[in-house]
């Protein structure tokens, strides 16, 4: 599903909207595209849907740094192209 | 009890005061303690209970054995223990010739658990003796422990039942023996039927009896049985609900020669004091342990007490601090409450304002069909959404136009202030795929006429689109936004798989349970359950969050997983190393100076195998290295938790492992390399090389859920500066209800906080 070559392709005009990776920890890739305002949680709820998963079992990294539900893309100064982790959390007994 | 008159009577005749004794056919019975202790089967020692001279009560014996027939099984334990106590010592112990209770029976029963520190044979003895030796000159009186034993030391009564104890129930009642028989009892008693000791006496008892006190006359063997007395006499008034099933004290019917003294006790020095040293020196003895006793216990009660008032005024500041942050949040509520109603006042204003200068032709038809003020809000909100993807006519062609005419025909069909709720649903059923991104973003839209404004549901569904809620709150949609992007673009967004982020999705919001029955809410405090249960009521719904802190986040499904009992996550363990270290940084220097690396260090790197999680251990360098004994190392490995730990001053790994299994250490070799390479520039020295020490007697879990949790409790132990003494540990498996409890209480602490 990797879209770089589409990424790469576009025009840099389209500087409102972004092209985020989420990825999985199994290397699967989605991709986004979403505005600078728009809150990551929705995007968050969204591949939580696609893969099925309780939207609490996954942290939305970016750098290594959890994104809160307010976050947008402008408030982490995210860049087109910019890869987001989903991380599952991991339970144990 | 029975008052065999006649044969007390007869009996009282014999007894010879100075040695206190019955003299009966020329052979002297000792009327000791220790038998009476066996007729009654209690211990022979404790404090004495001088039963006094104290006043009598209204109450009389009778009334008390009614009461006893009255109870059922609604009476409460307390109460039936306290009349039992009663009748045994009113009609059994202490029978008064006026049938009155003395006060100091009543008293008793106020601390009916301290009726075992009495010594109640010898108590009795002497208030028999006593009695004997008034009544001997005055030959009145029925005592009923006294005829007892006169049937013990004679065989002219058969035993009823030969073992039942205490003695004293071994006849039934349905014997009275008239003064003829009772003289004639006494002139027919031969020697053989007067027993030295007390009747079909086992080897225990009579053991006891020469331990205590040796016996001064010969053991004679006691004679076969002889038949029973007549007891044709009246036996009358058996009460059937009395213990010992003995008849009821005969009031009139029975020949009482002597009429009723109503001052029994006169305040006559004990003369038998003198004439049991070796028993009183056991009693004092005895006294003295129970003394002790008593006063170690109301040391402990003080104590105990002590610490009881400390809580409660602890609990009472805590609930104080409480109330003050309730009336602040309701105060913050209510201010926030007015500042949306402003907001939502002036977006309706800014909503109306933009409609009319983009579409006043629309609004006066909108104005016209709705007619109705109330309705503003919501409908404006649509037609802002709407706004947003008109399109123009003039670049649509085929199924695109096709499906505009459809919409357009739908609009007009529910634009009735009843059936916004149905298109709003279908507003936000917008699905954009390939087509309808080009058909959304292009550019160059004309203003448009109002009927074409509903086309945004166009779309070949691709991608099902998530599931849409029909309560959403207003959404104001950025009309600059809607920035224009060229057509052509469009195209090469074709190949790719492209999600849209659709902005109106509402985020589902699961509600979770109101009322949770979690294992530990028995265990906690009652502060702290009352706080939890207000939590859970207050975090409705499963994603809300209770504690966020860097990485960490926990939401109130976490929180249930917590509570439930069941397996932890990596936010839980941060959260309560988190926790852990605030607690310390509030009493700096209380225990080891330590440091927690974030649990998403090892995950990350597991889950990714990426080495890139510097970020993770970024804080630790080497001035903090420098100043702490302990770094914890979480690790999680095929869903289970373990603890390692660097030592800095033993200069060696330690491994905590709550359910003890070799293959767990594989993995650390992995572990501390990893951690290693991403802070090697903080430690001066390899530590990669240190050893790595297991320990075997830590407490260990025994459910396949706890695992996280003992490593939060393994580290709040391992901080201690004390040595460690895993053995007082051991209980934890039956705790771990409680410390989840008190856990899930301190993460809605700092929330409260």
């Amino acid at each position: 599903m990797a879209s770089t070559s589409s990424k790469k392709n576009k025009k840099s005009n389209e500087v409102t909207i972004l092209c985020l990776k989420v990825k999985s920890q199994d290397g699967e890739e989605l991709v986004y595209r979403a505005k600078p305002t728009t809150k990551l949680s929705k995007l968050k709820n969204d591949y939580c849907n696609r893969h099925s998963l309780p939207i609490n079992s996954i942290a939305f990294l970016f750098d290594g740094r959890r994104i809160h539900d307010e976050d947008t893309p402008e408030s982490l100064k995210m860049e087109d192209g910019d890869e987001i982790d989903a991380m599952i959390h991991q339970t144990g007994g | 009890m029975p008052q065999n008159v006649p044969l007390i009577h007869m009996l009282i005749s014999k007894w010879d005061m100075k040695t206190e004794s019955f003299i009966i056919k020329g052979r002297s019975l000792k009327f000791s303690t220790e038998e009476v202790a066996i007729l009654i089967g209690m211990p022979n020692r404790g404090i004495i209970f001088d039963v006094g001279s104290a006043k009598s009560t209204g109450k009389t014996s009778n009334d008390i054995r009614h009461d006893i027939e009255r109870l059922d099984s609604s009476t409460r334990l307390d109460d039936v223990v306290k009349c039992f106590l009663l009748y045994l010592l009113s009609n059994i112990f202490y029978p008064m010739a006026n049938f009155r209770i003395p006060v100091s029976i009543f008293e008793l029963l106020n601390t009916p658990e301290l009726f075992n520190q009495y010594n109640w044979p010898e108590s009795i003895r002497r208030f028999l003796v006593e009695e004997f030796n008034v009544v001997a000159t005055k030959q009145a009186k029925g005592l009923g422990l006294g005829y007892i034993w006169f049937l013990e030391h004679t065989t002219i009564h058969a035993v009823q039942d030969d073992l039942s104890r205490p003695r004293f129930t071994r006849w039934d009642g349905n014997f009275i023996y008239t003064e003829k028989e009772v003289i004639n009892i006494f002139a027919d008693l031969e020697e053989h039927e007067i027993l030295m000791e007390l009747q079909g006496i086992t080897d225990a008892e009579k053991d006891l009896l020469l331990h205590l006190s040796p016996p001064t006359s010969p053991i004679k063997e006691p004679s076969p049985n002889r038949v029973p007395c007549p007891t044709t006499a009246e036996s009358t008034q058996t009460t059937p609900a009395s213990p010992v099933g003995m008849s009821s004290p005969p009031e009139h019917d029975s020949p009482t020669p002597t009429p009723v003294r109503p001052v029994l006790f006169t305040s006559t020095s004990h003369p038998d004091s003198s004439a049991q040293p070796e028993s009183t020196n056991v009693d004092d003895q005895a006294n003295f342990v129970l003394l002790n006793k008593s006063i170690f216990e109301l040391f402990n009660k003080y104590n105990f007490i002590q610490k009881k008032v400390a809580e409660v005024e602890a609990t009472n500041q805590i609930q104080e601090h409480r109330i003050h942050f309730l009336e602040d949040s309701m105060f913050d509520l209510e201010k926030e409450n007015s500042n949306l109603k402003e907001e939502i006042k002036k977006k309706d204003h800014f909503l109306m304002q933009f409609f009319e200068d983009q579409f006043p032709s629309y609004l006066k038809n909108y104005k016209k069909e709705m007619c109705a003020p109330s309705s503003v809000s919501p409908t404006a909100y649509e037609e802002t959404t709407l706004s947003e993807y008109e399109v123009d006519t003039s670049i649509l062609s085929g199924i695109a136009q096709r499906v505009q005419r459809r919409n357009d025909r739908k609009r007009k069909l529910v634009s009735t202030p009843f059936t916004t709720g149905v298109r709003k649903k279908k507003i936000k059923k917008k699905v954009l795929s390939e087509e309808s991104a080009l058909v959304a973003s292009a550019g160059d839209r004309p203003d448009e006429v109002p009927e074409k404004a509903a086309v945004h549901t166009t779309t070949p569904a691709s991608q099902p689109p998530p599931e849409p809620t029909p309560t959403s709150p207003i959404v104001i949609p950025e009309p600059h936004e809607q920035e224009d992007v060229p057509v052509v673009d469009q195209p090469v967004v074709k190949e790719a798989v492209v999600y849209e982020v659709d902005e109106n999705i509402e985020i589902p919001r699961a509600p979770a349970a109101e009322m949770l029955d979690y294992p530990g809410r028995a265990l906690i405090s009652e502060d702290k359950r009352v706080i939890i249960d207000n939590a859970l009521k207050q975090f409705k719904f499963k994603n809300d969050s209770i504690f966020e802190f860097g990485n960490i986040s926990i939401n109130r499904s976490q929180l249930d997983e917590l509570l439930m009992a069941e397996e932890l996550d990596n936010n839980h363990i941060d959260a309560f190393a988190h926790l852990l270290t605030q607690k310390e940084s509030a009493f700096p220097g209380r225990n080891q100076p330590f440091l927690f690396v974030s649990s998403f260090h090892w995950l990350y790197y597991k889950q990714y195998n990426d080495s890139n999680t510097k970020t993770f251990v970024s804080n630790i360098d080497k001035t903090i290295i420098r100043n702490i004994n302990l770094i914890f190392v979480p690790i999680i490995y095929e869903k289970y938790w373990t603890l390692l730990l660097c030592n800095l001053l033993k200069k060696r790994w330690e491994f905590y492992d709550s359910l003890p299994k070799k293959t767990h250490k594989a993995i650390l070799p992995e572990v501390i390399s990893h951690f290693y390479k991403d802070t090697d520039d903080a430690f001066d020295i390899d530590i990669t090389k240190w050893p790595i020490k297991g320990f075997r007697n830590v407490p260990t879990q025994n459910n396949s859920v706890d695992c996280g949790m003992y490593l939060c409790k393994y580290i709040e132990v391992l901080i201690q500066k004390e040595p460690i003494k895993w053995y007082r540990y051991l209980d934890w498996h039956s705790n771990m209800p409680l410390y989840r409890a008190e856990f899930a209480y301190d993460l809605l602490c700092t929330k409260i906080q």
